[in-house]
């Protein structure tokens, strides 16, 4: 939990606050909601709408953001965000796990956490676990070319050699991974729909980073099982926290310190036979950062 | 609450821990057990940490181990073991900030402390953004800390003095996973401060220069110690096995790894000195 000045609000007006939530049955959602629920608990009066059920209505939604007069809705998943504010005007709305987020326009009282670490974060931890790696090579398309701009000059930062190749039509993904993979120390797996387009591209990715020995480099714990050396994805119950942080301060009236966030907070799997089979150089006393732990499937 | 109501709740608690989805399997009849307890790190690893744990232990007898996440559960614990003179073969792994406070009320007896390349301290800094140059300025601000929020603010009065306290009751704690993310929050903006350890802060610079020279140093602690290994006052000879099997864990590659985990590298026999600073 965070820590709250609960004299921010006068006793005699406990701020009302809406959690919507697109689907209830996405684990991370739902921990989202239980966490924020948490810290705002005595201090808000906290209402909850699972908009996930295939049985309730626009309208149904619609009204219950009427008769709830929330001073501040959290919306859980795009949907959430989309309903929110299609039926709000001046309510704040803080926006958070949401897909493909730069697709939908955000009004002024939007407050937003982002659903990735930045790329200085990840490549951080890079260095931190693996004190020798130098060239990292990243599959981009036209989807991720200014990101890759951004991650080269952070990569710079941290003493990392960001190589890139550049994605731009799916037969060119075959040749583009060839020659990425023999001049770099590891590859570093980024979400773009170009590169990751299906699950066969995928296979293709890990089996040829295997045969040449080098580490893949992931954002999704989904690709422990395709063999990742190591996962670096945001974590879900730091998220809530900052929301709930960043809520306080929206209800009362402080400046936040952004509005919008990255995620603070990493959750890091590893995959320790990877580490050996491929001869890394690790950082022992990172093992403290770990979260989880890949073991191969038997 | 009376005693078989906390048994109870107990009972039903540990089986949450233990049947948690994706959790461990749990060691039928295992009646030696090493309790965890340490508010220092925001310890979100707990099932990588009981499954290498038990799976470590395993190998090497009919041995358990118990995370707590939460100061209250771990006290009830400790309280029915108290109430019902229970003579369990268990050591405890705790912070020694806690252990301190911890043996005020229960008859707790500290045997090995942690190490980290041989020495049994180590330092923590409150690292802020340039604009923070004293620590007056730290009134109202957010500090993003690996420890928890108990932890952190006490840390805080230590590192800042007893005057500061008011300051340290107006901070925004968020509790991150571990040290680096701390640091980088303040990189970016997202928090003011960070309170991490020496160690961490000095690899954050080596990494990223950069950035670590936007953060000003506020304050920096005395020689804190590393985690204890703690038994009952009057422990059972299966204690005494159970407490060797620990101290030998740096010895073997697994038990080395496991340590790692916990941000230590060995362990080390209390002598007069340490006994000394954990009375203090």
């Amino acid at each position: 939990m965070i820590a709250i000045c609960s004299s921010s609000f006068a006793d005699d007006h406990l701020p009302r606050v809406l959690i919507l939530n697109s689907s209830a049955y996405i684990q991370k959602y739902s921990q989202v909601e239980e966490e924020f629920n948490l810290s705002l608990s005595g201090h808000t009066i906290v209402e909850e709408l699972n908009i996930g059920s295939k049985w309730i209505s626009e309208e149904k939604i619609e009204e219950k953001i009427y008769d709830s007069t929330p001073e501040l809705i959290l919306c859980i998943g795009s949907k959430a965000y989309l309903l929110a504010k299609k039926f709000t005007k001046n309510t704040p709305l803080l926006f958070i796990l949401g897909i493909h987020r730069n697709r939908f326009a955000l009004t002024d009282k939007t407050y937003v956490i982002e659903s990735e670490l930045s790329p200085v974060s990840q490549l951080t931890m890079f260095r931190f676990f693996f004190p020798g790696l130098i060239k990292v090579g990243v599959l981009y398309s036209k989807y991720n070319q200014q990101w890759f701009s951004r991650a080269q000059s952070s990569a710079k930062e941290v003493g990392i050699e960001l190589a890139g190749i550049y994605i731009g039509e799916t037969a060119s993904f075959r040749e583009g991974l060839e020659a990425l993979l023999p001049k770099i120390d590891a590859l570093w797996l980024i979400s773009d729909p170009i590169v990751l387009t299906s699950r066969e591209q995928v296979k293709a990715i890990f089996r040829e980073s295997h045969v040449l020995q080098k580490p893949v480099f992931a954002y999704d714990r989904i690709f422990g099982s395709f063999g990742a050396t190591l996962i670096i994805s945001a974590d879900v119950v730091t998220m809530a926290k900052q929301a709930s942080q960043m809520a306080f301060n929206i209800l009362a009236n402080k400046s936040t310190l952004q509005k919008k966030q990255i995620p603070a907070g990493s959750h890091i799997a590893i995959h320790l036979d990877k580490i050996k089979q491929y001869q890394l150089l690790l950082n022992p006393r990172a093992l403290s950062s770990v979260n989880e732990y890949i073991h191969n499937s038997k | 609450m009376h005693f078989m109501s906390l048994f109870f709740f107990s009972i039903i608690w540990s089986g949450l821990i233990l049947l948690s989805p994706g959790l461990i399997t749990v060691a039928k009849g295992a009646d030696n057990e090493v309790y965890f307890y340490n508010p220092e790190s925001n310890v979100n690893n707990f099932t990588a940490l009981k499954r290498e744990f038990d799976r470590y232990l395993q190998s090497l007898g009919n041995y358990r181990f118990v995370p707590f996440n939460h100061i209250q559960f771990f006290e009830k614990h400790l309280q029915i073991d108290q109430t019902a003179k229970m003579h369990k073969n268990a050591v405890y792994l705790l912070s020694s900030w806690y252990y301190k406070n911890l043996i005020l009320h229960y008859p707790l007896h500290a045997a090995l402390i942690g190490t980290i390349k041989g020495k049994v301290t180590q330092k923590k800094i409150l690292s802020a953004q340039q604009t923070i140059s004293s620590l007056q300025l730290l009134q109202g601000t957010n500090i993003t800390s690996a420890g928890n929020q108990d932890y952190t603010k006490n840390i805080l009065i230590e590192l800042m003095g007893e005057d500061k306290r008011k300051i340290v009751s107006t901070l925004q704690i968020l509790s991150v996973p571990n040290d680096i993310d701390a640091l980088i929050a303040v990189g970016f903006g997202l928090s003011h401060a960070a309170l991490t350890t020496e160690y961490s802060r000095s690899i954050w610079a080596s990494i990223n220069p950069q950035l670590s020279q936007t953060l000003n140093t506020l304050a920096i602690s005395k020689d804190l110690l590393l985690p204890v290994v703690a038994i009952p006052e009057k422990p059972t000879s299966g204690t005494l096995e159970l407490l060797k099997v620990i101290e030998r864990m740096e010895q073997e590659k697994k038990g080395l790894m496991l340590l790692q985990m916990l941000g230590l590298d060995g362990w080390k026999v209390i002598g007069k000195n340490e006994q000394l600073m954990l009375k203090q």
